[in-house]
């Protein structure tokens, strides 16, 4: 089992990662709280020997994703569905135009959503996204490019 | 639209109540596996107390192995006496090993002084003995050379006998092997003499009655026999009829020995 040290170390780096993807898959607060413990304890306790950050990074991603997949699986996971119940109260409020962006992202299929944040955020290739996701690349750059006209359409539409 | 999406997630990061409350997780759950690799105390004495009350079982199966050992190797179960004019027995263990070795007259420890014996299988300690410098003096064409064993068992003895009348020492013409009895040693020791030499005086005194344990010790080997033959006795039998084996071919049951050089 990794140190105290170490624990703080990856949380500072990586807990703002895993709280994105949390936000990705899940659909509350309290699910979120229960993935990011998770994700991180078993960090801990995984034997893997990290070769870089950027292996790090990628380990911290996969897990995560693989923790928020299975959690929906779960019969008994909970279910809300809007921004405001992924966020917690007393924290600052997202500035509405990301906020807006953000419910338009997290309204799309769970399918464009995780390749979204990859993408555009992490800034992974689609051949690093179709890694970590298991998925053929060509997939990866099908559901690319079906999010982002989906996007670009309900921006439109919200925008009248 | 991507400069806006990485913006949009940007605000989204791990809020410090949710790394502060995870770090508490964890490390709790650090301090839960810190404890359980930890025995707990009483598990630790029972580990240790278990290793420490094992050890004397350890010791005791050891000290019972060695107390076997010694006893299987140190213990001699059957008996040579080599009797020329030195008398020696040789004490074999179980595994026809020599654990010991007796002079019984004063030839006998001028001979065993310079030969070692110990541990030898007991075939090469009377070749040994027999060829030993120290021996050579007493091995004349005259002399008697008398081996007698006395096994365990029967069947012992008899392999013994079978053994040593195959050594090359065997083939001399005064070279006799005969098996005694294992209860004679006892009583042969008690009159100071070798178990072979005191069937020779048992036979000896059955002609002669006022022949002494002493008298007969000072006697050779050669002499007893010639006082027997001349007092018109046979040599004593070895019970089994396995006398004096290593001569089953020769038509002379004795070398010829000088018949009139007997106790005096």
């Amino acid at each position: 089992m990794r140190s105290e040290q170490e624990a703080e170390r990856a949380l500072s780096l990586y807990a703002d990662t895993v709280r994105r993807l949390c936000m990705v898959y899940l659909k509350n607060y309290a699910d979120t709280e229960d993935i990011f413990q998770t994700v991180f304890l078993k960090y801990l306790r995984t034997p893997t020997i990290f070769e870089s950050e950027e292996h790090e990074k990628a380990w911290f991603i996969r897990v995560t994703i693989n923790a928020c997949k299975d959690h929906l699986k779960s019969f008994f996971r909970r279910q809300t569905v809007s921004l405001d119940a992924l966020l917690p109260s007393d924290e600052p409020a997202i500035e509405d135009e990301h906020k807006e962006l953000l419910s338009i992202v997290l309204g799309l299929p769970e399918k464009y959503r995780d390749v979204i944040y990859l993408f555009y955020y992490e800034g992974y290739q689609a051949t690093e996204i179709a890694q970590m996701l298991g998925k053929n690349v060509n997939t990866v750059y099908t559901l690319l490019g079906r999010a982002r006209d989906l996007l670009k359409k309900e921006l439109e539409e919200s925008h009248g | 639209m991507d400069k806006k999406l990485r913006e949009a997630f940007d605000q989204v990061r791990a809020e410090d109540a949710l790394k502060e409350k995870t770090l508490s997780f964890l490390k709790a759950a650090i301090d839960e596996e810190e404890k359980q690799r930890q025995p707990r105390p009483l598990q630790k004495c029972k580990k240790s107390g278990t290793f420490v009350f094992r050890l004397p079982a350890f010791a005791s199966v050891a000290a019972v192995c060695a107390i076997f050992f010694v006893w299987l190797y140190a213990v001699p179960v059957s008996a040579i006496s080599v009797d020329i004019n030195p008398s020696i027995e040789l004490n074999v263990n179980r595994l026809d090993r020599v654990v010991s070795v007796e002079a019984l007259n004063p030839d006998g420890e001028k001979v065993l002084s310079e030969v070692k014996l110990l541990n030898l299988h007991y075939e090469s300690a009377v070749e040994t003995l027999l060829n030993s410098a120290s021996m050579q003096p007493y091995l004349s064409d005259e002399s008697f050379i008398s081996v007698t064993v006395a096994g365990k068992t029967e069947r012992k003895s008899l392999e013994m006998q079978s053994a040593i009348t195959s050594g090359s020492y065997a083939k001399r013409a005064n070279f006799h092997c005969q098996i005694g009895k294992k209860e004679d040693v006892s009583a042969a020791h008690a009159l100071g003499l070798s178990f072979g030499k005191y069937r020779m005086y048992l036979k000896l005194r059955e002609l002669d009655p006022t022949i002494t344990p002493q008298e007969a010790g000072n006697l050779s080997m050669r002499q007893m026999v010639d006082a027997i033959q001349d007092l018109g006795g046979s040599l004593p039998d070895s019970g089994g009829g396995a006398m004096y084996r290593h001569r089953q071919q020769t038509d002379a049951p004795f070398p010829p020995g000088e018949g009139k050089k007997r106790r005096q």
